[in-house]
């Protein structure tokens, strides 16, 4: 176990390598750079040529992304060009406003999906199940931002209630952090559920086919001891699978949500670097978010072990 | 074929989301003979409630909303088909590269797939886009892209199995050239996969051009797309919450009928995939 570990952390790296290259080449074809915009109309020659030098963006593109990269390994991942801030500690700080909306989100989304779906796999064929069917159905077919704003217009216009517009960190306020996260987190998780819900009835439905909980009926035992024992214990792989996938796009899907109900996360942070082509902020954190997704890939697959002990890895 | 059709029309999902997906296909292709009004043009009558004039009634602009709603699932159909035929294209071929070639080929292809598989869909096309500019054909480019790695993944997992079977090995042996093999052997045999994923990537085109759009990524203003009328509705969605809620009624139920047609379509050609009914 120890090794495999080991060996997926090395194949980290070229992994990672490979995609801060292509994101620092993919950022340097844009037409018009920061420089341009920062610059407006009223710019000369001779400001550009300052203003490149004073952002080391007069050196060739590889001399430039061995700059990057040599601080990067460093943990200097340079300053934003729009606040002249550092980027690293910035990105840390709001990756912590999307890593508690990831967590507020999937922990709905379970309090929801399981228990809906192994009543509906339990109560097979019934209204209970078509119903809980076509729930998650349609709630896959939802966009997050399509959900998100209805949810705003909603609240405003039946409840007449505005969702804070300030974020509260969860040290300083944990209740007030709950607060400012609670409808995004919504939005998301019940999005999350339809997938997790469909998953975990075929799973336990497969699951209570098999042999075993024949046997297991055979020796008597009670029906909560036939699901909660033994076949949601097996179905739990392929669930565990589609929470690790959703829980990466997740993080992505948090660019929309962030937007709409204005949460400085990491997916905003990212968004207007784009829009504003600060280099070093897209840079930093497209390689950030790559960093979060392989190492959340190496713990499903962690998990999967953990789950199956038939499962291992050398 | 004949007997395809048969079956899609047997299922109950198969044939709600059949006819979903023809409703917006022909809405969206007759959009001129259906729309009542001018999707561009502003008239005097601003954030007009839903009535007789206005079927869903104006925007902020005074724009009709049914109008635009109508020419945004134009919007919505080419984006979805074209860059799902990217995806599906480029997919495809990299696939059959990967899984029949295997070693270095398979192994370049495969790990640049695992590249841009890391990445959500959203953020990756947002890049491409940022990179090539905001506007329809871009964004097509950018979904395109972002589809192709779920396609090469499908297809190659397919041509592992069936390379690993006796007849190819035997055209191999008589001397069947590898292009040949590929193309009257392998691919066949890779279809039905191949066909149920391109079905069920229809609906996700057309979540991420919504998403683009909404994030004003997409299509351009003034041009109606479901994604950018929802975002421009926000403004205004207190005092005119139809021009919120037509165009979210209007996404769910495209993205729906796209689902359910995948999910039937899939249960015809791939049932060791069927939910276990």
């Amino acid at each position: 176990m120890r090794t495999y570990i080991l060996r997926r952390l090395a194949l980290f790296i070229p992994v990672l390598f490979g995609i801060s290259l292509a994101v620092f080449i993919l950022l340097h074809m844009i037409p018009g750079d920061a420089v341009d915009l920062m610059m407006g109309i009223e710019g000369n020659p001779e400001l550009r040529q300052q203003l490149l030098k004073q952002y080391g963006m007069d050196y060739p593109w590889y001399a430039q992304y061995w700059n990057w990269i040599s601080g990067v390994l460093r943990g200097d991942f340079g300053v934003s060009m729009r606040t002249g801030l550092p980027v690293l500690p910035e990105i840390v700080s709001r990756f912590k406003v999307t890593l508690m909306l990831t967590v507020y989100s999937s922990v709905i989304s379970w309090i929801i999906a399981i228990p809906l779906g192994v009543v509906a796999a339990v109560k097979r064929n019934t209204w209970v199940d078509g119903g809980a069917r076509v729930f998650a159905l349609i709630w896959v077919s939802v966009p997050n931002f399509a959900l998100g704003t209805m949810l705003l217009l909603v609240l405003s216009l039946v409840f007449q209630y505005y969702p804070p517009l300030e974020y509260t960190p969860f040290f300083a306020s944990p209740l007030g952090n709950l607060g400012s996260l609670i409808w995004p987190s919504l939005v998301l998780g019940a999005i999350m559920a339809g997938s997790v819900m469909r998953m975990t009835r075929s799973a336990l439905l497969e699951n209570l086919q098999q042999d075993y909980i024949r046997t297991v009926r055979a020796k008597g035992a009670t029906e909560r001891v036939v699901i909660g024992r033994h076949a949601l214990k097996n179905s739990l792989l392929p669930i565990v699978t589609i929470i690790g996938m959703q829980v990466g796009s997740l993080l992505g899907g948090t660019v929309v949500t962030e937007q709409i109900f204005s949460l400085p996360g990491l997916g905003l942070y990212t968004l207007t670097g784009i829009n504003q082509r600060d280099y070093p902020v897209v840079q930093g954190s497209i390689l950030f978010f790559a960093f979060i997704f392989v190492i959340i890939n190496l713990i499903v697959d962690v998990i999967y072990s953990w789950i199956d002990p038939r499962i291992s890895y050398r | 074929m004949k007997q395809f059709f048969a079956e899609l029309l047997r299922d109950k999902t198969g044939r709600v989301g059949l006819a979903g997906v023809l409703a917006v296909v022909v809405v969206a292709v007759f959009a001129p003979l259906i729309a009542t009004h001018d999707p561009l043009e502003m008239s005097d009558f601003l954030r007009q409630a839903p009535g007789a004039g206005f079927l869903l009634g104006t925007d902020e602009f005074g724009r009709d909303v049914f109008s635009r709603l109508v020419y945004g699932a134009r919007v919505s159909v080419y984006v979805g088909l074209v860059a799902t035929g990217i995806g599906a294209i480029g997919g495809l071929a990299l696939g059959l590269a990967a899984g029949y070639y295997g070693g270095v080929v398979d192994n370049v292809i495969m790990r640049l797939m695992d590249v841009l598989f890391a990445f959500p869909s959203i953020l990756l096309a947002l890049a491409i886009v940022a990179v090539l500019g905001p506007d329809l054909g871009n964004t097509i480019i950018a979904i395109g892209i972002v589809r192709i790695p779920v396609f090469t993944r499908t297809v190659r997992a397919e041509v592992l199995s069936v390379k690993a079977q006796e007849y190819i090995t035997s055209v191999r042996s008589i001397g069947v050239k590898d292009g040949r093999v590929i193309l009257r052997h392998v691919l066949p045999n890779v279809m039905a996969p191949f066909i149920v994923q391109t079905t069920l990537s229809l609906s996700s085109a057309i979540l991420v051009e919504a998403s683009l759009s909404f994030l004003g990524l997409g299509i351009q203003p003034p041009n109606p797309s479901w994604g950018s009328m929802l975002s421009e509705s926000r403004r205004i969605m207190e005092l005119a919450p139809w021009t919120a809620i037509a165009p979210t009624v209007a996404i769910i139920l495209a993205i729906l009928s796209f689902n359910l047609l995948g999910d039937g379509v899939r249960d015809i050609l791939d049932p060791k995939l069927k939910n276990v009914e």
